[in-house]
C-alpha cells in the first residue's frame, strides 16, 4: 500500500465546477488500487498557525505521495513550511500537483517556489491537450506534464431519454422543438454577447419557429482583464440585456434567461435539450466541465477550438461536435459569428440527435471517474524525475509580469507577443 | 423627464462605467467611503449610480444628464444644501429613493424622481433555505439597540430547517470625529438569540460572503435602522443578482413608474415621479447658514436635525 497525503480544500469554491471537480478527482484517487488516501484541509480561511500545523502533520504522516489537488488556496504558503521539514530526509515524499486553468494568475508564486521544488520528485498533471501544451511551455526539458481530464461522475450524468419529455415540461416547449443550451458563468470571455446575438440573428434569417436558447447561470463582472477589458459590477449583465432586448418580440420569445440551478438539476435540464452551445474563449479555459458533463448526457455541442473545449471532440463522430475557429488577433480573440450562425443552422435543419446513445458513451469511456483514475495509475507507475527548474519560457514571461500589470497588451490595446506565444497553446495548429 | 432619461439610457454614459470611470480621482473621496466598504461598492447601469458625496466637482456631471443617487439621506441633505444654486444651473436629473424627497427643495422638484427597486419573483422568507442577517455594527446603521428586537422579529416566520448566517461587521460611526467605544455587537448578538431562541448561528466575514457564488433560496436580511448612510446598499445588489432575496425590496411593481431597467435576471429599477410630501429642506439650509462646521456630512447635530425633521413627515 502506497500512503497517498490528498491535500484540498474543505471550504466549498466560490467556483461551481471546481467543487465538482476536487470531489470527482478524489474519488478517482480513492478508487485507485493499493493505496492509503489520508485526507488534509487547506483552505483560505485558515490562519497561518492551522497551515503551521498542517505542515508538520504531514510531514509526522510520512506519505510517500503528497498530491496538492485543489487550485485555491496557491500551495506556496504550505510548501514554504512543509519542504524545509525535507531537508535533511534521505527520501522526501513525491509531489503531484493537479494544474486548473488558474496557473496562469500565479505565476510569481509558482516563481517563487521553484528553488524549493529542485531535486524533488514532482509531477504535473493538467486537464487537457491543449493545458498540456501551455504547461509544457513552462516546465523544463524533459520534463513533461501529465494529462488526466476532470472527471465526471457517470452515476450522476448519464444519458436517459425518459427525463426529455418533462425537461420540456418545464421549459413549455414540446418534442419536436430544437433547444439549445448554455450553462455556466455569463461572462465576456465566454462570449455570451455573441451567443445571443448570432442565435437570434440566425433564427430571424431562417424564419425559425422551433428553436429555443436556454442559457444557465448568473452574469460575473470579471471582463478580460488580460486584454485590458476591466468591467464593473453589473455592466456585462446591461450588455447582454440591451442585445437582448433590441430583438423583436418573437426572436425574444425564443431566448430564455434560466439563472442559476443546482447542480443536481443540471442533468435533467441537459437530458431535455438538444445542443450544448459553449463559445468561450476564456484564458482560463484547461478544461470545460460543463462540456463533459453534457457529453455524458448525450448532447451534441458547438464549442470554440479553444483551449481545453478542444478536447471535446468525438473521432468517430464528426457531427457530435462543431468547432468554431479562434484566432488571437490584434486586440482580442476572436471567434466567426459567421461560423457560429452556420452551426446553429446546421443542428436546427438537422434536428434531434439520433446518436445521443453513442455520444453519452463515448464521452464517459474518456471523462468517467474510472477513465481517470486510469490515467492516475499510469502517472503512478511512471519514475518520477527530480525537479531542476521550470523553463526559460517561464522566466520570460515572469519578467514581463514583474515589470507591467498588463504584459498582454500594449499601451495601444495590441495583444503583445507575450501573449501570442503563450496562448497559441490554446488555439488549432499550434 | 423621461427624454432626460432615455437619452441617458441610450448614451450610457455613467460614472462607474469602466469607459469613463478611469479618470476619476478616488483619493478625493471623502475618508468615510472607505470605511463603509463593502455596501458602497460600485455597480454600473445606464443611469449613472453614483454617490453625490464623491462628487467632488459638478463638472463631473458633465457628460451624464441623469445620476441615480445612491446616498442616504446624511449626505444628501449635506449635498443639497451645499450645492442649492448648482443644480438648476447644470440641469441635471437626480433619481433618489423616495424616502429622501422631503429634503428635496420644493422649487427644484422638476429637477427630481424617484428610483424604486421591486423584486417581482422573490422568495417569501418562509420558503428560504438560508437566512443572512446582516449589518454593519454601528448605530448610525443599525439605529438604537432598543427597536432591534421589533426590526427581527419577521425572521420568526422562518422554518425551522432555515440555516442562519450573521454577517456583521464591525466598523467605526462613519461620521463620528472622536472615536467612541462601543459594545453594540454584544448587545447586538443578545437580541438576535433573544428573538430567534433554539436557532444555531454561523458567523461569516467579508471573504466568506463574496465568495458566495449563488444566492438562490437565501433571504438576505438587512438589519439597516433607515435610509440614512445609503439609500442603495452594494450588498443588496449583489445578493439579488446572484438570484437571492433582499428584506427591504418590494414584490411589486410600481404603479406609477415611468422608466423600467432591469439590473439582473431577479431585479428592476423603476423611475418614478416623486411622492408628494412635505419638505423640511428650509430648516436644515437655515441651520446650515448657522452652522461652524465647514462639512455638514460630519456634522453630528445637522445628522440629529435631518433625523428629528424626517420624523415630522414620516
Amino acid at each position: 500500500m502506497q500512503k497517498v497525503a490528498c491535500v484540498f480544500s474543505f471550504k466549498m469554491s466560490s467556483w461551481v465546477s471546481c467543487q465538482k471537480i476536487v470531489f470527482n478527482l478524489h474519488r478517482a484517487w480513492s478508487l485507485t488500487p493499493d493505496l492509503e488516501l489520508l485526507d488534509y484541509n487547506y483552505s483560505s480561511n485558515q490562519s497561518p498557525a492551522d497551515i503551521y500545523k498542517l505542515a508538520h502533520d504531514l510531514f509526522t504522516a510520512k506519505p510517500e505521495v503528497i498530491v496538492i489537488m485543489d487550485h485555491k488556496p496557491h500551495p506556496m504558503a504550505l510548501l514554504h513550511i512543509l519542504l524545509p521539514l525535507y531537508l535533511n530526509e534521505p527520501k522526501p515524499p513525491r509531489f503531484i500537483f493537479h494544474i486548473f486553468g488558474d496557473f496562469s494568475l500565479y505565476y510569481q508564486e509558482w516563481n517563487a517556489l521553484s528553488g524549493m521544488l529542485k531535486n524533488l520528485k514532482i509531477d504535473f498533471i493538467v486537464a487537457s491537450e491543449r493545458q498540456k501544451l501551455l504547461i509544457d511551455k513552462m516546465l523544463m526539458a524533459p520534463l513533461k506534464s501529465f494529462i488526466c481530464p476532470f472527471p465526471v461522475d457517470e452515476k450522476e450524468f448519464f444519458y436517459a431519454t425518459q427525463n426529455r419529455i418533462s425537461q420540456r415540461k418545464v421549459w413549455g416547449i414540446s418534442d419536436g422543438d430544437i433547444a439549445f443550451i448554455f450553462t455556466g458563468r455569463l461572462t465576456l470571455q465566454k462570449r455570451i454577447h455573441t451567443l445571443v446575438s448570432t442565435f437570434a440573428s440566425t433564427v430571424k434569417e431562417l424564419g425559425c419557429e422551433n428553436a429555443h436558447l436556454f442559457i444557465y447561470g448568473n452574469t460575473d463582472d470579471i471582463g478580460d482583464p488580460f486584454m485590458g477589458k476591466w468591467e464593473t459590477t453589473g455592466e456585462y449583465f446591461r450588455k447582454i440585456h440591451r442585445i437582448y432586448h433590441s430583438q423583436d418580440d418573437e426572436v425574444r420569445k425564443k431566448i430564455h434567461f434560466m439563472g442559476n440551478v443546482p447542480n443536481e438539476e443540471l442533468a435533467q435540464v441537459y437530458q431535455g435539450a438538444d445542443v450544448l452551445v459553449n463559445l468561450s474563449v476564456h484564458n482560463d479555459e484547461d478544461y470545460g466541465m460543463s462540456v463533459a458533463e453534457a457529453q455524458a448526457c448525450g448532447l451534441p455541442s458547438i464549442l470554440t477550438d479553444w483551449g481545453g473545449l478542444a478536447g471535446f471532440r468525438i473521432p468517430k463522430l464528426d457531427t457530435a461536435t462543431i468547432f468554431i475557429p479562434v484566432k488571437i488577433g490584434n486586440t482580442s480573440k476572436v471567434i466567426s459569428k459567421s461560423k457560429v450562425k452556420e452551426a446553429f443552422a446546421a443542428f436546427i435543419e438537422a434536428g434531434a440527435s439520433e446518436q445521443r446513445k453513442s455520444i453519452s458513451d463515448s464521452s464517459l469511456k474518456k471523462f468517467s471517474i474510472e477513465a481517470a483514475q486510469e490515467q492516475l495509475k499510469l502517472v503512478l507507475k511512471h519514475p518520477p524525475k527530480p525537479f531542476d527548474d521550470f523553463s526559460v519560457f517561464f522566466r520570460k514571461v515572469c519578467s514581463k509580469h514583474k515589470l507591467t500589470k498588463t504584459p498582454y497588451i500594449t499601451r495601444t490595446q495590441h495583444v503583445t507577443n507575450i501573449y501570442r506565444e503563450i496562448y497559441s497553446a490554446y488555439v488549432s495548429g499550434n | 423627464m423621461y427624454q432626460v432619461i432615455k437619452s441617458q439610457y441610450d448614451t450610457g454614459t455613467a460614472l462607474t462605467h469602466t469607459g469613463y470611470g478611469h479618470d476619476i480621482r478616488r483619493d478625493l473621496w471623502p475618508k468615510f467611503h472607505w470605511d463603509l466598504y463593502p455596501i458602497v461598492n460600485d455597480y454600473y447601469h445606464e443611469l449613472n449610480p453614483y454617490y453625490v458625496y464623491n462628487l467632488y466637482s459638478f463638472d463631473m456631471l458633465e457628460t451624464s444628464k441623469a445620476i441615480t443617487v445612491r446616498d442616504g439621506f446624511l449626505q444628501f441633505a449635506a449635498f443639497l444644501v451645499t450645492n442649492l444654486q448648482k443644480i438648476p444651473e447644470a440641469d441635471q436629473h437626480f433619481l433618489i429613493h423616495p424616502a429622501l424627497t422631503p429634503i428635496v427643495p420644493p422649487h427644484l422638484r422638476k429637477y427630481f424622481s424617484a428610483w424604486k427597486i421591486s423584486q417581482p419573483k422573490k422568495l417569501p422568507l418562509k420558503d428560504a433555505k438560508k437566512v443572512i442577517i446582516f449589518g454593519l455594527v454601528g448605530e448610525t446603521y443599525l439605529g438604537e439597540i432598543e427597536g432591534m428586537a421589533a426590526k427581527l422579529s419577521p425572521l420568526k416566520e422562518a422554518s425551522p430547517e432555515t440555516l442562519f448566517e450573521l454577517y456583521l461587521p464591525i466598523r467605526k460611526e462613519p461620521f463620528l470625529t472622536n472615536h467612541r467605544e462601543s459594545v453594540m455587537h454584544y448587545q447586538l448578538l443578545d437580541v438576535i438569540k433573544d428573538v430567534l431562541p433554539g436557532r444555531k448561528f454561523k458567523f461569516i466575514n467579508n471573504e466568506d460572503f463574496f465568495e458566495i457564488g449563488h444566492f438562490g433560496s437565501t433571504y438576505f436580511f438587512d438589519l439597516a435602522d433607515d435610509l440614512s448612510i445609503v439609500a442603495d446598499n452594494y450588498l443588496h445588489f449583489h445578493v439579488a443578482s446572484r438570484g437571492g432575496a433582499v428584506n427591504l425590496f418590494s414584490t411589486e411593481v410600481p404603479k406609477d413608474s415611468y422608466f423600467d431597467l432591469a439590473l439582473s435576471f431577479n431585479h428592476q429599477l423603476h423611475v418614478c415621479p416623486l411622492p408628494t410630501v412635505g419638505s423640511i429642506f428650509m430648516e436644515l439650509l437655515l441651520y446650515s447658514k448657522r452652522s461652524s462646521v465647514k462639512d455638514l456630512t460630519l456634522d453630528n447635530i445637522f445628522h440629529t436635525l435631518v433625523r428629528e425633521q424626517l420624523k415630522k413627515h414620516p
